[in-house]
């Protein structure tokens, strides 16, 4: 289990980000955090996963525990290896300039067990687009295939937890609904537990047990996937359909400023 | 014909030791995008770690192993000692402490080693060519073949080799391969380990024939223009690039000087000839494209 409290998080000493996260993520689920372009989802990935000082920030208050130990000090590399995370970037965790089976070899290069290509013959099954491409630089394949490699490389350094940052960014509707498939059989066969920030929210939705949803900098709702999509909030604004099916009325000021407030 | 042969084949030569001293600059420049100034001075203390060798009278099959492991640590003990403590700065300011890097390496070996130059030969067959009239002479072809067979074994490595393969994934990205619990720390202190190595093999085959003297680095300012012309990240690049040059500069001094009547003219053509290639392809020859999805 994950637990994250009260995390306060500057950049450059001056620019606060997170201001008293506290979320909670347990073994073989699949939470979901929401929330707009600059609420704070991927530096609260950032800080989960230790590379935060790579970017210039720094913890100023609150701790993570995994497994019950304190990690905010950390090594990223210690914490991707002991607590087996991989942490999904959005911009893809691929090599541009390898080809797919180096890409692949590079991320089970940290292994010591001798099960690697069988992991590598799971990933192809998982996705057998990238069977085709195997010669050629990852770089030129698709939006899609770079996607399905960005995942396949995360599977083959045999993690317990996924953080997932955006895996449906910039993919057809119809290649999303294939990634969230692949996450959620992920989940179940091969029990890793994802954290899985998106503005895609419909989708993420579908797929998670729990759900965050965050908001400049601090978590606004949290509750179980019914909650979420029980709430009338939520519904207007991350799924796009007006609560009681009414048509939207921007003359009710008052509802107008409180879109605004979601949308950040 | 016989004076044509043996201008290129000596250009050919010389370029191929050039461009094992770019080769030690773009495996460094791939992975952390910093240039290293002190490359000369890596390549001169090589030469002097062979000589240490040399002078206590050790066959080659110790002196070689023992030499290259020797610059190996040195790379590896530069980067864990000065420049892992800069990592996340800027490139530039890391660049700016490898010269200060060079300075300090200058003034070591000339407190340690000395002023005088010391001579050094390898102890090996004589090979010397003598053919459609043009001479080479031995310490001249082992040279060419000891820097060849090195990058030919460097390119393997870095192609297939999970080491190799490791490097070019951090050079590609340190955050993706830190994320995948690559240990992306270790594989740049190993990167200038091996860009040692090879800068220090650089420096044998330098001084090998001739000299080593304390400041024998200037060498390492030739090949900046091999570098440029091949392209900063690419190790290929860097050996087609040294060759090039190599074949300019003996092509200039035996028959542009004399047609010019502009005596050390050779010192400028390889700048002159970079400046051309960079109008045209400003990321040289091979520079890395930047995969850009759009």
């Amino acid at each position: 289990m994950i637990e994250v409290e009260g995390l306060r998080v500057v950049y450059r000493d001056v620019i606060s980000v997170l201001h008293g996260v506290s979320v909670k993520l347990e073994e073989g689920q699949i939470t979901t955090l929401l929330g707009a372009n600059g609420a704070g989802k991927t530096t609260l990935l950032r800080t989960l996963s230790g590379i935060l000082q790579i970017y210039d920030g720094q913890v100023l208050e609150g701790s993570v525990k995994m497994d019950g130990v304190e990690v905010t000090r950390l090594n990223p590399v210690v914490i991707a290896r002991r607590f087996g995370i991989v942490y999904i970037v959005e911009e893809r965790t691929i090599f541009p300039q390898l080809n797919v089976v180096e890409n692949l070899k590079c991320a089970a290069s940290s292994r010591r067990d001798r099960n690697v290509a069988r992991d590598m013959q799971r990933v192809f099954n998982l996705f057998p687009a990238l069977g085709n491409r195997l010669q050629g630089k990852s770089g030129y394949l698709s939006g899609g295939e770079q996607q399905m490699l960005s995942i396949g490389n995360a599977l083959m350094t045999k993690p317990r937890r996924f953080f997932l940052d955006e895996p449906s960014l910039g993919l057809a509707p119809i290649l999303v609904r294939d990634m969230f498939k692949v996450i959620k059989r992920i989940n179940e066969e091969d029990g890793i537990s994802m954290f899985l920030v998106e503005q895609n929210a419909a989708a993420a939705m579908k797929v998670a047990h729990k759900g965050y949803v965050m908001e400049n900098g601090r978590v606004v709702f949290e509750g179980s996937r019914q909650e979420l999509e029980g709430n009338e909030d939520i519904k207007e604004f991350y799924l796009g359909s007006g609560g009681k099916g009414q048509k939207k009325d921007y003359r009710q000021s008052k509802r107008y400023k409180r879109r605004k407030r979601w949308l950040g | 014909m016989e004076y044509l042969v043996q201008v290129l084949g000596s250009g050919l030569l010389q370029g191929l030791v050039y461009s094992l001293i770019a080769v030690s600059l773009v495996l460094i420049y791939k992975s952390s995008e910093v240039f290293n100034f002190s490359v000369g001075e890596f390549c001169t203390l090589g030469a002097i770690f062979f000589f240490v060798f040399q002078s206590l009278g050790m066959p080659l099959w110790v002196s070689i192993p023992g030499f290259l492991l020797m610059a190996a640590v040195f790379g590896g003990l530069v980067e864990k000692l000065i420049i892992d403590r800069l990592i996340g700065r800027n490139p530039m300011s890391i660049t700016l402490v490898t010269i200060g890097i060079s300075s300090i390496l200058i003034g070591c070996m000339l407190i340690f080693f000395g002023a005088n130059p010391e001579t050094i030969e390898l102890p090996v067959p004589d090979l010397t060519l003598d053919f459609a009239g043009a001479l080479f002479i031995s310490s001249q072809v082992w040279n060419g073949l000891i820097a060849a067979s090195a990058m030919v074994a460097l390119l393997l490595f870095h192609k297939f080799s999970t080491m190799g393969i490791l490097m070019r994934a951090t050079a590609d990205s340190q955050v993706k391969s830190i994320v995948l619990g690559i240990n992306a720390r270790r594989i740049l202190t190993m990167t200038w380990g091996i860009s040692g190595m090879v800068a220090a093999l650089g420096g044998l085959v330098v001084a090998n024939g001739s000299a080593v003297s304390y400041d024998m680095g200037v060498v390492g300012l030739a090949a900046i223009p091999v570098v440029l012309l091949g392209g900063l990240e690419s190790i290929p690049g860097a050996i087609l690039g040294g060759m090039i040059i190599g074949l300019v500069e003996t092509t200039t001094t035996f028959y542009l000087e004399p047609w010019l009547e502009l005596p050390g003219f050779q010192a400028i053509a390889p700048y002159i000839v970079l400046l051309l290639v960079l109008m045209v392809r400003p990321q040289g020859l091979f520079g890395q494209e930047l995969i850009e999805r759009v």
